[in-house]
């Protein structure tokens, strides 16, 4: 590599760096709790305690559990009815008609159909806290927008690893990997340390960094193939008058399951003009397996009939974008995985760190002569 | 004696994060353990490295 080569790839890795930096940093102080979410939601959000109960309990009829819904909460509509991942728990989330923002979510036990809490009364200081941090986090308080200008940011970062990477090789050519030269706060030493930790964790912040990056398109995404396939599902359709469903939940539920049975039901939601189809329940399902785990298909059901009609599964970028989100969160590989995925944390705020005192110092070296 | 190229032990920890992350991701709790290891080896790499520093350039 040329002396003028090296010279365009450190300006490169300079700018790039510098642009996102800021939001790096905040990406980074943000994600930190949100690794632990969980945990935090368990331990100081006062986390639903649910009972010990014989094995073959259950489950509860979904219709009473809506009913018991409806009546809790008279004015609002049910949006829809998620199942606990890890627990046996329907969450029925819930909001005023025509303002789906405002919503609440009443939690059940799935084996009995009881009632436990409504976690829009409960509002703990805790969840508010991390409620913030995670807007913060994915769309800066700036909704779409937010999520495409931190996504910029994102490959901006990207093209930082990549210049980083370019420019290392000269840098360390006559250097034992690993050395830390100098005193410190000596400029050696925190190009030395910059440069260690970079490069030790150039494979995770290059996971984080792309994982991250795609989930920025993953809304706008899903709503674009959203958008060309559930109207030419619910296209023969359009001539059929509206008509309260005369096919309950949990028969909606059963025929997904029977038409995908190797999937699990995560999700049902009722019909409704604004959300998915006004004829139909969208039961969203889940594969069996660590990876297809991840991956989500919608089921539509007739109200009327319980006819199943099965969208064709997502597209290789939904796909793609649905498969990376773990490598974002660190979420799959128990709590010593997201401890070090905490670590590695705050190993990249040291990068962000020292990059720029590196940039600071050599500009006013660079003033001074 | 010919240098080892710089890249060489930067690109093999990068690859083991790699594909370690991913080998968890896809076959789920028996690989557990190999995200562990791929993530412990540049937090390990970096506290080795600050334990013992200011090591002689090459040859030198």
């Amino acid at each position: 590599v040329t002396r003028g080569a090296i010279a365009r790839w450190r300006w490169v890795h300079s700018w790039t760096s510098l642009i996102c930096t800021l939001f790096l940093l905040m990406l980074c102080i943000t994600g930190l709790p949100l690794i632990f979410i969980d945990e935090i939601d368990r331990t100081f959000a006062g986390h639903v305690d649910v009972p010990e109960l014989a094995a073959n309990t259950g489950p509860a009829d979904l219709d009473k559990v809506a009913r018991i819904a409806r009546e809790r909460v008279p004015g609002e509509t049910i949006l829809y009815i998620d199942w606990g991942l890890d627990e046996p728990l329907y969450g029925v989330n819930m909001a005023p008609a025509g303002d789906a923002q405002d919503r609440r979510q009443l939690v059940f036990d799935a084996r009995t159909g009881d009632y436990l809490e409504d976690l829009k009364g409960s509002r703990q200081p805790v969840r508010v806290f991390l409620g913030f941090v995670n807007r913060l986090h994915i769309q800066l308080f700036a909704g779409r927008r937010g999520e495409l200008f931190l996504g910029a940011m994102g490959v901006l970062f990207l093209a930082a690893l990549v210049s980083g990477t370019v420019i290392y090789t000269p840098y360390m050519r006559k250097v034992a990997f690993g050395t830390v030269r100098g005193n410190p706060g000596h400029r050696r030493q925190r190009l030395d340390l910059h440069n260690l930790i970079g490069i030790a964790t150039l494979g995770w912040l290059a996971v984080v960094g792309a994982s991250g990056t795609m989930n920025t398109v993953g809304k706008p995404a899903y709503d674009l193939w959203r958008k060309s396939t559930v109207p030419a599902l619910i296209a023969p359709y359009k001539d059929v008058p509206l008509a309260a469903p005369t096919v309950g939940i949990r028969q909606a539920v059963d025929s997904a399951h029977a038409a995908l049975p190797g999937s699990r039901m995560v999700r049902v939601t009722p019909p409704s003009a604004t959300d998915g189809s006004p004829w139909h329940y969208v039961v969203w399902t889940q594969g069996d397996r660590p990876f297809t785990r991840r991956l989500f298909r919608p089921v539509l059901v007739d109200a009327q009939t319980g006819g199943v009609t099965l969208s064709d599964p997502a597209p290789w970028y939904l796909t793609a974008i649905q498969g990376s989100r773990p490598l974002h969160f660190g979420d799959y590989g128990g709590l010593p995985l997201k401890i070090l995925w905490a670590v590695l944390d705050v190993l990249a705020i040291v990068v962000l760190i020292t990059g720029v005192q590196l940039w600071w110092s050599r500009r006013r070296a660079e003033r001074t002569a | 004696v010919k240098a080892r190229h710089p890249l060489h032990a930067p690109a093999f920890i990068a690859l083991f994060t790699m594909v370690g992350l991913t080998a968890a991701l896809i076959w789920g709790k028996p690989l557990h353990w190999l995200s562990w290891i791929a993530l412990l080896v540049p937090i390990a790499v970096v506290a080795g490295c600050l334990r013992s520093p200011g090591r002689r350039p090459r040859g030198g």
